[in-house]
């Protein structure tokens, strides 16, 4: 983790506890480097990518990876997350709407609604987001 | 500094009311002693609960769906409807217009905010 430049790129395994951790230093980078760039929207965007990956990629398994890089670039956050797991149907799940009584469900519909654009790779094992700032 | 592990403090069940003040992150990984903590208090008898969240700073999905998790429990209970509309802003997704249905539904489980 280089916290001088304005990317930064790490390999996580695939548990909750390595989520938090990022966020940590996250919040430090963000800090530092595009402090312009809200805090709770960025970090949540984090969070539930990192975490899909985690959970329903990797199914937490810590001997697989998830991949990440997170770029700022004139008002622009881009955030790559790459998982080694199957990947999913996430043209099922892209206009899902969860019932208001669901306990899950809404992880998609939060990354539609606080990024400016959101797309993942045929297989679904990545995803990319943008958020201008 | 910010505080990753939730802490939560339950006021004793009164008249099946009961308050539970978090504290950190209401985020997948701090959920599973908040849900036993959650599951206990349905099981004392209480019919109602409010939940504290002035002193969390990020809700997550999954913590969204332990919320509306603990409402359906309540609600099958049959506990009085009753909801807090005083949420802060950065406690989005809760606030958010987006997300806000799954809440203006939410009887038993009251949310309450700065």
């Amino acid at each position: 983790v280089n916290l001088g430049i304005c990317e930064l790129r790490v390999n996580l395994p695939s548990t909750l506890e390595a989520v938090e951790e990022f966020c940590k230093e996250f919040r430090i980078w963000r800090a530092g480097n595009c402090d312009e760039l809200g805090a709770f929207d960025a970090e949540l965007l984090i969070r539930e990518a990192l975490t899909n990956s985690v959970v329903h990629g990797c199914s937490c398994d810590p001997d697989k990876h998830v991949y990440c890089t997170l770029r700022v670039k004139k008002g622009r956050f881009l955030m790559v997350v790459k998982d080694e797991g199957r990947g999913f149907n996430w043209r099922a799940a892209w206009d899902r709407k969860a019932p208001v009584s669901d306990t899950s469900g809404r992880g998609i519909g939060i990354l539609r609604h606080y990024a400016n654009r959101v797309r993942f790779n045929p297989e679904g094992n990545t995803v990319t987001l943008m958020k201008r700032f | 500094m910010r505080n990753n592990e939730m802490n939560e403090e339950a006021v004793i069940p009164e008249n099946s009311k009961a308050v539970i003040q978090l504290e950190g992150d209401l985020v997948s990984i701090s959920l599973p002693p908040l849900r036993s903590k959650m599951r206990e208090m349905v099981g004392a008898g209480v019919r109602h609960l409010t939940v504290d969240l002035a002193k969390v700073q990020m809700v997550d999905s999954a913590g969204l769906g332990l919320l509306m998790s603990a409402h359906n429990s309540l609600r099958k209970t049959g506990g009085a409807a009753s909801r807090d509309p005083r949420i802060r802003r950065h406690s989005a997704p809760l606030s958010d217009d987006a997300f806000s249905p799954a809440f203006q539904c939410v009887g038993e489980l009251r949310i309450k905010g700065n």
